[in-house]
């Protein structure tokens, strides 16, 4: 405080950061339009909604649901949905019995095309370490209490292979349409760390 | 690792729903993957980047931020981009030194009341 030469109140990560891509820019392997236009594209067009959507053709699609299944991908492309992240994504199914739920114990593999960037906590130390170790201690912190008859798959992401949960329907939703079943899907629902589909009214 | 930091940080829900929690953080996703389309790297050659970093990192701490996170997606990508030898080392010192300047000479500017504060037209 006080002192002429104030310590800058930048974070060193994010001059580096600038400073990297000034260089990049002047020796012309990126502008920063490129740039500007991932940012772009992740904060304004991708996020949890499109998982959702995913989701919920699968519910009341029976033969999408089977193509899903089989070969995530390939389903999601059907409805305009992918990216170069992901080579392989498998969609795994809760039943009344089964209970899935992601996580990248090496880094933080997500599928980010289908749900955008990861939360905070799913890139934390504790939640990649322990989640292997202990799942249901872990999800019932997280607020999901099983049965003890119910199995807990936990699926670790590499970057191959990506995983999403699809949850199961809810009962007594016949009345809903494709696009109202989809609000009722989030994010934490995809990644297994919520189980109950919540309804409104 | 006490068990409430997971309840916690889930609930800390402003924190949620930010896409990126700080500008850096942003431009580095942004040039990672911008890179990666350009054939600099692949995102697999990237990702075992990533991993080595957080593993390194992980054998002395935690990654408990978002901050702790992007810092090692920032050691990453250097060693990546520096690899291909597109900087000498001394570049991307003296260029930090230039951002921190340019920095400090827009607050200084500013405190000297050069930015008038008005709407460019009114009609």
């Amino acid at each position: 405080m006080g002192h002429k030469h104030a310590h800058p109140e930048k974070a060193w990560q994010a001059i580096r950061t600038e400073a990297i891509e000034s260089l990049l820019n002047e020796i012309n392997v990126l502008t920063s339009e490129d740039i500007d236009k991932v940012v772009r594209h992740y904060e304004e067009n991708v996020g949890p909604k499109t998982g959702a959507k995913v989701i919920a053709r699968a519910w009341v699609d029976p033969e999408f649901k089977k193509r899903l299944l089989a070969d995530g991908l390939a389903a999601c492309a059907e409805l305009g949905i992918g990216g170069p992240e992901t080579e392989l994504l498998h969609v795994v199914e809760n039943t009344s019995k089964v209970h899935n739920v992601v996580v990248c114990t090496l880094c933080s593999c997500y599928p980010w095309p289908i749900l955008g960037l990861p939360p905070v906590w799913y890139k934390s130390s504790a939640y990649r370490s322990r989640l292997v170790r202990e799942p249901r201690k872990v999800l019932s912190e997280l607020g999901v209490e099983l049965q003890e008859d119910v199995e807990i798959r936990v699926w670790d992401s590499v970057s191959e292979i990506r995983y999403l949960v699809m949850p199961e329907k809810p009962d007594h939703a016949e009345n809903l349409s494709e696009a109202e079943l989809a609000e009722l899907i989030t994010r934490d629902h995809m990644i297994g760390v919520a189980r109950h589909i919540h309804q409104a009214g | 690792m006490q068990s409430e930091t997971l309840s916690a940080a889930l609930r800390q829900s402003g924190f949620e729903n930010l896409t990126f929690s700080t500008p850096w953080s942003a431009r580095l996703f942004g040039m990672t993957l911008a890179a990666s389309e350009k054939g600099f790297f692949t995102l697999q050659q990237f990702q075992s980047a990533l991993i080595g970093r957080i593993s390194e990192k992980e054998r002395f701490g935690c990654i408990n931020t978002d901050d702790d996170y992007y810092t090692c997606w920032l050691e990453a990508l250097q060693g990546l981009l520096e690899e291909k030898n597109l900087w000498q080392v001394h570049q991307l010192r003296e260029r930090e030194v230039e951002v921190v300047e340019a920095a400090e000479h827009r607050k200084e500017y500013q405190r000297q009341g050069q930015y008038t504060v008005q709407p460019e037209v009114v009609k």
